[in-house]
């Protein structure tokens, strides 16, 4: 239990990180990437949550949820970087959290299906 | 047959003489009739000597424009062989093995030492654009389309690797091509490739800077359609060419030689171990496909008129025209399947524009008029609705 404590950590870092980045973002778009991604990270944090208070089958369950979350920030950051609403080190910065957190989640599921 | 035209002769410290200075044609350990390659000795096809090599006969009127930058090199052009070579003419006793070194070392890497780093290489930025430019026009391939699907990870895993020291290249890769002839290459695993990318995008400026401006294999601005203007500017300048072109150049180099002399351009010792590791990891490429090849007619290497017309690049160069190499037929043979597979509607009328618009372009470079007239003038597309260009 102790040692998945980390992933908690670097999400927290990763949406307190994410959210003022998305001040900048065009206002056109507001509603439709933006609040994807927004939502994408948020709903990665909670279905960490989720796991965390669930066990053995279920708990897997939230994991693969929260990895396709993440699969979806991730895709909403790039794209971001491609239409240049992030800048090259913004990018760099977002993608080594997430893919720091991707790392910690792996162990995590990991972990759950042994 | 090549003279040696004049030597100095200057004495050394050991007693006797060294020969320095720059001569125009000519041997250091034979008499000249030895030098002509079809004088044998008798020797058997396999007999190998270390004391034979040959260097690019410079001329004054080379181009010293700086090349264009041109935000992409081609790298996948045919290479371009030496065009005007003579004997390599030895400077001292010390110095006759490894000519093919010498060659690249004299003319290519004596210079300035550069700065370039490994962090460098490995920075964000850097790895996107090598991952960019090595993806180019291949993200529908498999390989490619894995390693962009995760691609930031794929690129921190890299950075981590090769900042640790723990980076390996991978298993090349061989496959035939048969276009424009049979040719077995090798390509690095795509990964490897990003990295490729990212350490050229570094080091390759300043190693461009010390480049002969006579050589125009995979160089930013240069190019095969360069290399026959100055091969022709060459052949009305001399009366005579010797074709050469080195065998299996990166497997017959000395890679100590070459890695010591890559050495003096990389300062930063953790970029030099990075380029070692990837010149390692090319060895052993080609050599399990070592094919002898034994010379067939007497005359193949002599020295010939210019006037003769010399086989350059897929084109026949002489001073005054260029004609493409006997390629007429596969030529016509593609369009007139191309232009069945139209009538029947398996290709697009873009498709055959497009072709049709690649091949000339390439053969334009030459005097083509008629060539083009013979291949193109009377495939013709006529029951589907007509096209610009396509039946011309």
């Amino acid at each position: 239990m102790a040692q998945e404590m980390p992933i908690f950590v670097r999400t927290f870092d990763l949406l307190s990180w994410l959210l003022p980045m998305t001040d900048h973002f065009p206002r056109s778009h507001r509603h439709s990437a933006t609040r994807r991604l927004l939502d994408a990270a948020f709903d990665l944090r909670e279905h960490l949550e989720e796991a965390n208070a669930r066990k053995a089958a279920q708990r897997l369950e939230s994991l693969t949820n929260a990895d396709v979350a993440l699969c979806r920030l991730r895709l909403y950051l790039r794209l971001a970087s491609r239409w240049h609403w992030l800048s090259l080190s913004q990018y760099e910065h977002g993608s080594r959290m997430v893919s720091e957190v991707g790392r910690l989640l792996g162990g995590w599921q990991k972990a759950t299906r042994a | 047959m090549l003279e040696l035209r004049s030597v100095n002769r200057v004495p050394s410290a050991g007693g006797g003489f060294i020969n320095t200075g720059w001569c125009v044609g000519g041997a250091f350990n034979n008499n000249s009739r030895n030098l002509r390659a079809a004088y044998r000795n008798n020797n058997h096809p396999d007999n190998r000597n270390n004391n034979i090599g040959f260097r690019v006969v410079v001329s004054t009127d080379f181009d010293v424009r700086k090349p264009r930058r041109v935000r992409l090199a081609r790298r996948d052009e045919e290479r371009p062989n030496l065009v005007l070579a003579a004997p390599l003419v030895g400077a001292g006793e010390d110095q006759r093995p490894r000519a093919l070194v010498r060659l690249a070392r004299g003319h290519l890497f004596h210079r300035a030492e550069m700065t370039s780093r490994l962090d460098d290489v490995v920075s964000w930025e850097n790895l996107l654009l090598a991952y960019r430019m090595a993806a180019r026009g291949k993200r529908g391939r498999i390989d490619v389309a894995a390693f962009d699907h995760r691609l930031e990870d794929h690129l921190f895993t890299l950075q981590d690797e090769i900042l640790a020291g723990t980076y390996r290249p991978g298993a090349y890769r061989s496959f035939h091509i048969h276009e424009p002839k049979h040719r077995l290459i090798f390509a690095a695993p795509f990964r490897d490739r990003v990295v490729h990318h990212a350490l050229c995008q570094v080091i390759e400026p300043g190693f461009e800077r010390t480049f002969a401006p006579w050589s125009f294999a995979n160089r930013v601005g240069k190019g095969t359609h360069r290399a026959l203007d100055r091969a022709q500017r060459l052949s009305r300048r001399y009366p005579f060419v010797l074709q050469c072109d080195i065998r299996q150049f990166f497997p017959s180099l000395d890679h100590a030689l070459l890695l010591d002399a890559l050495q003096r351009q990389i300062a930063d010792p953790r970029l030099f171990s990075l380029v070692t590791l990837i010149v390692a990891s090319g060895e052993g490429v080609l050599s399990g496909e070592y094919v002898m090849t034994y010379f067939a007619g007497d005359d193949l290497f002599a020295a010939r008129p210019v006037t003769e017309g010399v086989p350059f690049l897929g084109f026949v160069v002489d001073p005054w025209r260029r004609r493409l190499k006997g390629r007429k037929v596969i030529a016509r043979r593609r369009f007139v399947r191309l232009a069945a597979r139209w009538h029947t509607g398996e290709a697009s009328t873009e498709e055959v524009a497009a072709s049709v618009r690649g091949w000339i372009n390439h053969v334009r470079y030459g005097n083509t008029v008629g060539l083009r007239k013979a291949v193109l003038g009377d495939v013709r597309l006529t029951s589907r609705a007509t096209m610009a260009g396509g039946s011309r």
